[in-house]
């Protein structure tokens, strides 16, 4: 692999900046066409010469049929969630499998995408799976069916009147339900999505511009809200939203790129912004009972609260590896993956986190406690594996 | 065979011309001989071996039509594996590293090696990529600091933890680096031989080069192992010296042979005289027209000696029968002991009078049956077929110009006790023939004729499993304990990723890696694909290694580990590859699917391959043929940039293949479809000269029938012993029924004659015993001592060859004398009553 030195901290924006930098240097080298203003998709071998056109169309990915595939239960699995009495798990290609004893797998056969599936959420029998392309699946039969209730692929400059934009065709990263009918799916740029139908429509909503600063928390030092430039700027950049979770008491948090954070005490309908100790990103929130939540991300930081956000704790983990899912247990206790196969486990709210690993090491998206809590099922890269700590 | 005695009486005007011409000027005949094997023997001495990977491969295929396409690009399948294995089991210390290290320099020094492709964990070729907080780290394998061959440097614990990260981030655990990390292994490639320079490979220099590697670092501490194209090369050139033993060792025993069946040492030796002349001029010939000895190919001169010495064998029948009787062996012991002989002279005169048609057209037939095989277009079997004809060819001139004219100089000693030797060799076996007779009764015949339906049927059956290529590891023309094939199990064992690579070449426009979509969507599902066929263990390309690097530049979250629509993006996650990642080519409108499969079996080819073109069938990507849609294309986009216009195609073309898997599918392929084909010609151009010779169809039928059993019988063998069908075996089969048919050729024209003279089947099949059975027994004794020897060798294929020619060889005998006149009996006479 070539000349992916080290690069310094770059934004997406910046990003997006120097790619755009390099493709317009790419062009003038190899002097072929632009590739910003390329035709459409659909032009493939309209003008070929001696090569002959190919009989059959390139199958958009995001609208073709999942594909039955032997190894799926091997494949990237981002996610795992109980429905019904059956796990779940969902990942690349629109890959879904279930299994009703933890340890036998099937795919769904029939999942209307081939989109990468991030996430899953479900509540009774109700499943929704959200993924890239603004994909959302549902499925009301603990994911044996599954019908497309959203999509938004990137579509070229042209193809739709609007310039560019790299929003369009966002990843869907997190997806919630508080219940049947009301639900929310979260993000890349601060993608937004809520539904009060069981996902029939889903509305979006800018909840980083109706955002308030959250008020000073007694006591706080106020080192932790925003102050309103500093909040322009955020705005601007839009970061991810990466996770979205619950506490018992029904107070709703938000974690995304770059230590961001957003809460809401009334479901959903008021959105607070907050900020984490830390500049770093979180890839994950999982909600307590009362109004603890622990977040968790980049080089394995990870913070708790018990005031949803006024105060953070910082959990010590050991670690420099990305903690990139995780679990409740009972009793305030919490599993957390993350990359090199790395497993990090508290029993209970009091005591400190002990780390194991699965092998071979692969980075892992999830968990999920199985035989009441005596072992895990993981997912990641290498697909399922069963975890069981010493 | 037409008209042998007609001949004798009253020669046509041909033979007289052919024997005044020979027999007039028979000095100079013996003159233009000598002179002519004086100008071979120079040539001959010129010979080279020569070996090419490039022979081997069925250069027209679709797949090698990439593998020529690409070549340069991405290399081709003539890899060297150089396994360096610690034997204490652990790769982590500081004379193993520096091995290593010294063994991929001293890798460069090797002729032909490509120094890009040299891959080993101290080249800088391999590298790892890891997400880290602010973006990427990425680096060589070996750190910079890592010296193990600097003076006064010492490893550390640490580094040695270092590398082994390192090792795991780089996913070369299993290719590179064996999977228990007890050894490590240098990947080099040999530059394409041929095209622009003609680049022409010594692989016999480069195998010593490799073999004084081996000498330089196996110690006790370390072991190294070598596999690849260039080693078997000069392994299989080592032990085809064992050959030149052989020879010595078949002209002993065909000699020996001929003394006891000719009773004259004289007589023996100008037959084992004439082949080896036959054999010497075929040499030369061999490098007049630029050929060099291949190790595949050295046991053509064995098969030219036998056949020149079974022809050989009738044309000193044929003289005894003149010198001790006076004509034709036939009658009573009685009768024949009154005739009188003639002189040698004369003698070879009439031998040469009767042999001349029939000689060549059995040895025509023969040249025929080998042409058959320039079918297949594979360099080396061409070369096989050119050999072997050339080869018959010549032996028509010494066979049945030399020797005649060499035998009238011939003055026997003890003639009369050689005659007397003659007449009890005459009467030895009547009780045998008399009951091969009885085969041609019409009770017998049928009974013989439905045994032989029965073995042919399931034969048949069981022939059908031969399987296509090879089955074991390593290469089944050493035997499984010579010491490639040895390095080759353990190197399958330790690295089970390294050594069997199919390669597909998607072509697309330029740049498609950064600004199409489709095509990096349609090859990321077809390496999934393909990662889902059984025997298929690991997959790499492009768009999986861009997924990588574009969860890379979101912070390592595994949720962006996919490929991104937008262009922008989409050439973010790309462009950090370099061609010597071996993942694309310069402008990445080309871009290999890397898979590396369990074993090479012909059934994970096919399954693999059938995979393959399921997938590109049902999605469109697959332009059809040999089609190189890279080049029209990247023409396309030239053209339209000329004109101020922009170009944009999500056309992909998934080609078929490369990789040392990617050849043995071409040559698969061909040698089934050949298969079939060349016995059918083969059968065919058999028919046709017996049917030319004998004027009757059904004749040719009885002839051809057996042939047909026994090739059955040859294939069935074939998976019996465990013999693949591949390249070097195919020809076997075909070389067996050249010159298998010989025997029928011989019998039949004697029934012939009788038959023609009015004497019943039974009596005319008897007579053709008496006067021919033994010269026909001591031809496929002759024939197959002559290779029988090989089964001694030091290469399996050798052996192989050898058991299956011996086969081949006498089981054609027996079905001529007990199929021929039972099939005669249905076919020909069903109606005569005995």
């Amino acid at each position: 692999m070539g000349r992916l030195g080290r690069t310094g901290v770059m934004s997406w924006r910046r990003l997006l900046l120097a790619s755009a930098l390099l493709s317009s240097m790419a062009v003038a080298q190899e002097s072929a066409a632009p590739a910003a203003a390329a035709a459409p998709a659909a032009v493939a071998g309209a003008s070929a010469g001696s090569a002959a056109a190919p009989a059959v169309a390139w199958p958009e990915p995001v609208g073709s049929k999942a594909e039955i595939m032997p190894l799926v239960t091997q494949s990237l699995l981002l996610d795992l969630v109980e429905s019904g009495n059956r796990a779940i798990a969902v990942g690349e290609r629109g890959a879904i499998v279930i299994s009703d004893d933890r340890s036998n797998w099937r795919q769904v056969a029939d999942v209307p995408t081939r989109a990468t599936l991030t996430a899953v959420s479900a509540v009774g029998n109700a499943v929704w799976a959200v993924g890239r392309d603004g994909v959302i699946l549902a499925s009301s039969d603990a994911g044996e069916h599954w019908q497309v209730q959203r999509k938004d692929p990137w579509q070229p400059p042209g193809a739709d009147a609007g310039p560019s934009d790299a929003r369009h065709g966002a990843p869907l990263l997190d997806v919630l339900f508080l219940d049947e009918r009301h639900g929310f799916a979260v993000g890349a740029y601060s993608l937004f999505l809520e539904t009060s139908d069981g996902g029939a429509t889903w509305g979006e909503r800018k909840i980083l511009a109706e955002a308030a600063p959250a008020a000073a928390a007694a006591g706080g030092s106020g080192k932790w809200t925003f102050s309103r430039e500093e909040l322009k700027i955020e705005d601007e950049s839009e970061p991810h939203f990466n996770a979205i979770a619950r506490t018992s008491d029904g107070s709703l948090l938000i974690a995304g790129e770059r230590g961001s954070l957003l809460r809401s005490r009334d479901n959903g309908a008021n959105w607070q912004r907050l900020k984490l100790p830390y500049d770093g990103s979180m890839f994950g929130a999982i909600g307590f009972e009362g109004q603890r939540v622990i977040v968790f991300g980049l080089r394995g930081h990870a913070f708790e609260t018990d005031d949803l956000g006024d105060n953070w704790k910082e959990l010590a983990t050991d670690t420099e590896l990305s903690l990139l899912g995780g679990t409740k247990l009972a009793n305030g206790g919490v599993a957390l993956v993350g990359a090199n196969g790395l497993v990090l486990l508290r029993r209970s709210a009091g005591e400190p986190l002990r780390a194991g690993a699965i092998d071979p090491a692969g980075a892992l998206a999830a968990i999920l406690g199985i035989e009441g809590g005596g072992a895990f099922l993981v997912a990641g890269e290498n697909g399922i594996a069963r975890y069981q700590p010493r | 065979m037409a008209g042998s005695i007609k001949a004798v009486d009253n020669p046509s005007a041909f033979h007289r011309l052919a024997e005044r011409a020979i027999f007039g000027n028979r000095i100079v005949v013996l003159a233009l001989f000598a002179l002519v094997t004086v100008a071979m023997c120079w040539f001959a001495a010129q010979l080279r071996v020569d070996a090419g990977f490039k022979k081997q491969i069925p250069l027209a295929h679709e797949y090698m039509q990439t593998f020529l396409d690409y070549e340069k690009e991405f290399g081709g399948a003539n890899r060297i594996l150089i396994a360096v294995m610690a034997k204490n089991g652990d790769m982590f210390s500081q004379p193993f590293m520096q091995t290593m290290e010294r063994m991929t320099q001293d890798v460069k020094t090797i002729d032909n090696v490509d120094e890009a492709r040299i891959r080993s964990i101290f080249t800088p070729n391999v590298r790892f990529v890891e997400v880290v907080e602010d973006g990427f780290a990425g680096g060589n394998v070996i750190p910079q600091d890592f010296t193990p061959n600097a003076e006064g440097f010492e490893a550390t614990r640490e580094q040695f933890a270092t590398i082994k990260a390192n090792i795991e981030k780089a996913n070369i655990v299993g290719r590179l680096v064996a999977k228990d990390f007890s050894g490590a292994m240098v990947w080099a490639e040999l530059v394409p031989e041929g095209g622009e320079g003609q680049v022409k490979l010594d692989y016999q220099k480069v195998a010593a080069q490799l073999e004084a590697i081996r000498a330089k670092y196996e110690n006790d501490a370390t072991s190294v192992h070598i596999i690849g194209f260039a080693k078997m090369v000069g392994d299989i050139s080592d032990g085809a010296r064992s050959v030149i033993l052989f020879f010595f060792l078949t002209i002993a025993f065909t000699w020996i042979l001929l003394f006891l069946y000719s009773s004259s040492v004289k007589l023996a030796s100008l037959t084992v005289f004439c082949a080896l002349i036959a054999v010497l001029w075929m040499l030369g010939a061999l490098r007049l027209l630029g050929f060099g000895i291949d190790p595949m190919n050295m046991l053509t001169p064995f098969l030219i000696f036998a056949i020149a010495v079974s022809h050989g064998e009738q044309m000193i029948n044929r003289f005894r029968g003149e010198i001790f009787f006076g004509g034709l062996e036939e009658g009573s012991v009685e009768e024949l002991s009154q005739r009188r002989g003639v002189d040698a002279q004369t003698a070879a005169r009439l031998a040469f009078r009767m042999l001349l048609v029939p000689g060549s057209v059995a040895l025509i037939a023969g040249c025929i049956g080998f042409a058959t095989i320039l079918i297949i277009p594979i360099q080396i079997i061409y070369e096989l077929a050119i050999t072997a004809t050339v080869g018959v060819a010549i032996t028509i001139l010494t066979d049945l110009v030399l020797l005649p004219v060499m035998l009238s100089f011939c003055k026997l000693r003890n003639l009369e006790k050689k005659r007397q030797y003659r007449l009890r060799q005459l009467t030895q076996f009547d009780k045998i023939w008399s009951l091969l007779a009885k085969f041609s009764r019409p009770v017998p015949a049928a009974i013989i004729i439905l045994i032989g339906l029965t073995i042919w049927f399931f034969a048949k059956q069981y022939g059908h499993q031969v399987m296509i290529g090879d089955a074991e590891k390593g290469v089944a023309e050493l035997r499984p304990e010579a010491r490639y094939n040895k390095d080759a199990v353990l190197i399958s064992e330790k690295f089970a990723l390294g050594v069997d690579m199919l390669n597909v070449i998607a072509e697309a426009q330029p740049s498609a890696c950064t600004t199409s979509y489709p095509v990096m969507e349609t090859m990321d599902r077809f390496a999934w694909h393909m990662r889902n066929v059984e025997g298929v263990e690991q997959v790499m390309t492009l768009p999986m290694a861009a997924k990588i690097v574009n969860a890379g530049w979101n912070e390592g979250n595994l949720r962006w580990r996919a490929l991104p629509r937008d262009p922008d993006t989409l050439r973010l996650a790309t462009q950090g590859f370099e061609t010597d990642s071996g993942l694309l080519n310069s402008d990445c409108s080309a871009m290999p699917i890397m898979m590396f499969l369990g074993d090479h079996r012909a059934t994970t080819i096919d399954r693999v391959v059938a995979a393959v073109k399921d997938f590109r069938e049902k999605n469109g990507a697959w332009a059809g043929g040999n089609a190189n849609v890279m080049k029209s294309l990247t023409e396309q986009a030239a053209a339209a940039t000329e004109k101020g216009e922009t170009f944009h195609s999500d056309q992909i073309n998934l080609r078929l293949a490369t990789g040392n898997v990617g050849v043995l599918a071409a040559i698969n392929d061909k040698v089934r479809e050949v298969d079939a084909v060349m016995l059918y010609l083969l059968y065919g151009a058999v028919f046709l000269m017996c049917l030319l010779s004998f004027r009757n169809p059904l004749a040719a039928l009885c002839i051809v029938l057996p042939l047909v059993l026994v090739t059955e019988l040859g294939h069935a063998l074939m998976v019996k012993l465990g013999i693949g069908l591949k390249v070097n075996t195919l020809t076997v089969v075909a070389l067996g029924v050249g010159i298998g048919v010989d025997y029928a050729i011989y019998i039949f024209a004697r029934m012939r004659e009788s038959m023609q003279a009015g004497a019943p089947l039974t009596e005319a099949y008897f007579a053709a015993l008496k006067t021919t059975g033994i010269a026909i027994f001591y031809t496929a004794l002759t024939l197959a001592v002559g290779v029988a020897m090989w089964i001694f060798s030091e290469l399996k294929f050798q052996a192989d060859m050898g058991l299956m020619l011996t086969f081949m060889f006498v089981v054609n005998m027996f079905a001529a004398l007990i199929f021929l006149p039972a099939l005669c009996r249905w076919l020909l006479r069903p109606f005569e009553k005995t």
